[in-house]
């Protein structure tokens, strides 16, 4: 048995320097210790055990691999077919594309004033589709189109199950939100609604979601009524939005709550989630902005008070397959603008199409906005020399390579690939992954956590 | 539920053992060891046989092929497939045909005529084949070719809400279609106007009546050209021959040098060669054609050889012709390994001839690339998914069907369901009911034209052998490339499919 293959779902993907095993099935990811990186890429070369240096070592090392069922001991060379879910053709003209989410900014008008928005002041933003910082392309409110039950029906039509409605605070628009509700569902589409929930009384607003089609993503700043008030410069903004999600919690509708870090939140991340469970019982997701003044501020990160930067687990096979051909953030979805223009999200300023011209389908027709989605991390710079490109979906380095400004990688991602310390040295955050560890040449050098 | 196992063992150049497995589309590297243990696995008795194992195979190599094998039982569902067999197909109803058509239909093909200028001795209307008409002057009318189009637009226009982007086939063909020049050109006029954007046509022709005019139009409406060229005069003219016998290669040459003169960019991305070769083709000769003119002959996209069912066309060839042939496509099929190992530039013709069976194993469907439960197995299209549309608006399910079994008519409405729902279920009477156990369904050809008799399915023995030797060796071919070279470009050349990056990013 003098060769050794990892089995067809399992890949040793490299970087400018590190090496990385991805488990496919088994949604395990195992960064490689130098030595155990280099006898690796010797067996995946398909050369025999017997031309290492010390190859009884390299046997022990690759019996604990095969323990694991990431390879097997073979006695010949081999060709290894690897695992792939679908023919690795697409049709030129007839491909399909797939709407998972349709984000619609309905109006770009904020009964709050805070200091980050609009976007336009901002240095770094992260994950901005989940927050309610309005676009910096025109203040006002515009609404468009003038028939939003056509736009709902054009949405619908695309096969999309999810229409995210924002703003500004698109409670401010009473009756165009309740028309567009209603169309809604009609169409059978999950409405999800981002507010500050300010603008409307919380019973009435809680009275819009007791219809089952809707969710509402409240965004609150921070953990309490000290940050809440230096991010939007008002007072009892904490206390209002508090008792619009304890009026929830009542009538038992379900609903989400994102924070927005912002510069002038006094808090932590694991802070902000006590917090959150302690006085709401939620889990709320996390979107962040800084002003250009505050990016300065090198420590700002999204992982913020986490043991390391966060990793994604891809919880089945076809979703790590969409990552080495998509940028899992932007394929799916696309923006439409007050103005009516289309972006590929809410975080970018790129015209991809204008509805105000031609309506949604003619504007979708053309190749601008598919070429976004498939902006993966192999086309980042820094990002494409990373080992563990394949699992990391944080949508920011793109974002920030598509403006230009690509330095900024740094701010969320600390680790270099081109750089001294390696990949097994850094602190991760893996909890979507169902084992996660280091693989290194001596077995006590190993750890494998669940 | 019965399970078969759905394996086919082969080796590469190396000798080197490997499995194909149906059930998953993947191709595992194998062995003695791994076999036996396979075989114990499925017969429930893996633990009991493992010191009978060792004591053949060795305990390091036991334990590496029980990891192996095990794996691929558990984490993928390998080597078997259920239903066995036994299990009755369901027969579709015509509401589900009806649904399915609507959601898939991909190309409307025209038939603007039953005429044609050349009188091609291989041709299927040359009288020469059982099932199929002959040459008649019938042609399609202008109405008949609009009330198509806006009969096909409504067809598929569930895809058409759904998807912004989604473009169709449109492609005329004949008899010689530029002999109806007059209705394509009113065709493409009035999609343009019409339907903007929503159709990817192409003519395939004989090329001899290729005008500035009809180029023109062609060009305007980026309309694609398949031209018949078969290879060197000396070929091409044996068979392609008006009706005193006169060959046409110089013709439709004069015309392809203007054409390419007059526009550059057009030749370059629209326009192709269909190629046919018999039993008395000298390959070799025709491969270097295309070699050596490349830069002024039409990149070979298609080659089929001339087939020798339901047909007299080879009652007089000599004896030894078919053998012969096939020694030389032997040849070639080295030929163009050879090239591939070395990371040579491969000839086209080869490509497309001897090249696109071992590039059919890289782009074989795969665990999700899922056919409709009513024709779970062969290559075949759903009738359907493709319409063809005959001078008198008769339906056909496919341009290359001898039509002795129409799908429904324009003139009735359209595609008749209750039809379709019985050819379906003629189809896997005779054909599908024999693909239980098959270890090569994913890389099956059989279809309904392939398989067809008169007046619908015929008898798919003789496809079914010869489709599990070709798939054989294109496996063994395509493994014996790679094993050497795993780098080895593969060109697929094609009008409306792309190789998509990720089949090389592990590589």
């Amino acid at each position: 048995m003098n060769f050794f293959r990892l089995v067809p779902d399992c890949y040793l993907v490299e970087g400018a320097r590190d090496g990385v095993l991805y488990d496919v099935t088994g949604n395990r990811l195992f960064l490689l210790a130098e030595a155990a990186h280099q006898i690796l890429k010797h067996c995946e070369d398909n050369r025999p055990l017997s031309a290492l240096e010390n190859p009884d070592r390299a046997r022990d090392f690759l019996r604990r691999l095969q323990r694991l069922g990431l390879g097997c001991f073979d006695s010949a060379p081999a060709y290894v077919d690897r695992l792939l879910l679908s023919a690795p053709v697409k049709g030129r003209l007839f491909e399909r594309p797939c709407y998972r989410k349709v984000d619609w900014s309905i109006d770009n008008e904020c009964d709050l004033n805070c200091y980050f928005c609009p976007r336009a002041k901002a240095g770094l933003s992260w994950q901005a589709c989940q927050g309610c910082v309005r676009r910096p392309d025109n203040p006002e409110s515009v609404a468009h189109p003038l028939n939003p039950e056509q736009t709902v029906d054009d949405i619908a039509d695309l096969g999309t199950s999810v229409l995210h409605l924002r703003g500004g605070n698109p409670l401010l628009h009473w009756e165009r939100l309740k028309s567009i509700m209603t169309a809604a569902r009609r169409r059978n589409l999950l409405l999800v609604i981002t507010t500050p929930g300010t603008g409307q009384d919380p019973e009435r607003v809680v009275d819009l979601c007791s219809n089952s089609h809707v969710r509402l993503n409240v965004v609150v700043f921070g953990a309490g009524e000290s940050s809440a008030k230096a991010a939007c410069g008002r007072a009892g903004i904490y206390e209002w939005q508090t008792r619009l999600v304890h009026a929830l919690k009542t009538k038992e509708l379900p609903f989400f709550v994102t924070v927005l870090v912002c510069g002038a939140t006094a808090y932590t991340k694991p802070e902000i989630l006590n917090q959150a469970r302690e006085r709401w019982g939620i889990e709320p997701s996390f979107a962040q902005i800084y002003t250009a003044e505050e990016v300065d501020a090198a420590s700002r990160s999204t992982y913020v008070g986490s043991a390391g930067k966060p990793l994604s687990g891809w919880h089945s096979p076809p979703g790590f397959y969409a990552r080495v051909q998509w940028n899992t953030c932007l394929y799916g979805t696309f923006e439409i603008s007050p103005q009516g223009l289309i972006h590929p999200c809410a975080g970018l300023d790129a015209v991809c199409g204008r509805t105000q011209e031609s309506g949604l389908r003619a504007a979708l027709a053309t190749d601008s906005l598919y070429g976004w989605w498939q902006r993966n991390k192999e086309t980042v710079d820094g990002c494409n020399r990373c080992a563990l490109r394949l699992a990391c979906t944080d949508c920011a380095a793109a974002e920030q390579a598509a403006v230009g400004r690509p330095e900024l990688k740094s701010s969320y991602c600390p680790y270099n690939p081109d750089g001294e310390k390696r990949a097994y040295e850094h602190a991760w955050h893996h909890a979507g992954f169902a084992e996660f560890g280091v693989l290194s040449m001596v077995e006590e050098e190993c750890l494998c956590q669940k | 539920m019965l399970k078969s196992r759905v394996t086919l063992q082969f080796r590469s150049d190396s000798g080197r053992e490997y499995l194909y497995d149906d059930a998953t589309g993947l191709i595992f590297a194998w062995s003695p060891a791994r076999e036996s243990v396979l075989a114990e696995s499925l017969n429930g008795n893996a633990g009991a046989a493992r010191v009978h194992l060792e004591a053949d195979y060795g305990q390091d190599e036991v334990e590496a092929s029980v990891a192996f094998v095990h794996r691929a039982l558990e984490k993928y569902d390998a080597f078997v497939r259920a239903p066995g067999p036994a299990e009755p197909l369901k027969s579709p109803a015509p509401a589900e045909i009806a649904e399915y058509i609507s959601n898939n239909c991909r190309q409307l093909v025209l038939n603007v005529t039953e005429n044609c200028n050349l009188r091609c001795r291989y041709c299927v209307y040359s009288g020469s084949y059982l099932y199929h008409r002959r040459h008649t002057t019938r042609s399609m009318t202008r109405e008949t070719a609009i009330q198509s189009i806006d009969w096909f637009v409504e067809l598929v226009r569930p895809q058409i809400t759904r998807n912004p982007r989604k473009m169709f086939g449109l492609s005329f063909y004949g008899g010689e279609p530029l002999l109806g020049f007059g209705v394509i050109k009113d065709v493409l006029s009035y999609v343009q106007g019409k339907y903007p954007g929503l159709f990817y046509s192409v003519i395939t022709t004989n090329g001899t009546l290729l005008t500035p005019e009809t180029a023109k139009t062609l060009v305007d409406h980026d309309a694609g050209i398949a031209v018949s060229l078969d290879g060197p005069p000396t070929e091409h003219d044996r068979r392609r021959v008006d009706p005193a016998g006169r060959g046409s290669y110089q013709r439709i040459i004069r015309n392809l040098n203007w054409l390419r003169r007059e526009y550059p960019d057009y030749w370059r991305t629209k326009v192709y060669s269909s190629c046919v070769f018999d039993w008395h083709t000298d390959l070799k000769a025709v491969a270097r054609f295309f070699a050596e003119n490349e830069s002024t002959i039409p990149f070979p996209i298609f080659v089929t050889p001339v087939g020798a069912a339901n047909t007299n066309y080879y009652e007089n060839a000599p004896g030894d012709a078919r053998k012969r042939c096939q020694e030389t496509i032997e040849e070639l099929r080295q030929e163009y390994k050879a090239a591939s190992i070395n990371g040579e530039t491969v000839n086209a013709y080869l490509n497309s001839s001897v090249g696109m069976a071992i590039m059919r194993i890289l782009i074989r469907p795969r665990l999700y690339d899922h056919r409709p439960s009513f024709l779970p197995y062969t290559g075949t299209c759903v009738p359907g998914a493709k319409v063809s549309v005959g001078v008198d608006g008769v339906l056909d399910m496919c341009e290359r069907t001898n039509g002795t079994y129409p799908i429904g008519n324009l003139a009735q409405g359209g595609i008749n369901h209750a039809r379709v729902a019985g050819l379906i279920g003629e189809y896997q009477e005779k054909v599908i009911s024999r693909c239980g156990n098959c270890p090569v369904t994913r890389l099956c050809d059989l279809c309904f034209s392939s398989t067809e008799g008169d007046g619908g399915v015929g008898d798919p023995a003789p496809g079914c052998a010869a489709q599990r030797a070709r798939a054989e060796q294109s496996l063994a071919d395509y493994v014996s490339i790679v094993e050497r070279n795993p780098t080895a470009s593969f060109i697929l050349k094609s009008d409306n499919v792309l190789l998509e990056r990720r089949v090389l990013f592990f590589s």
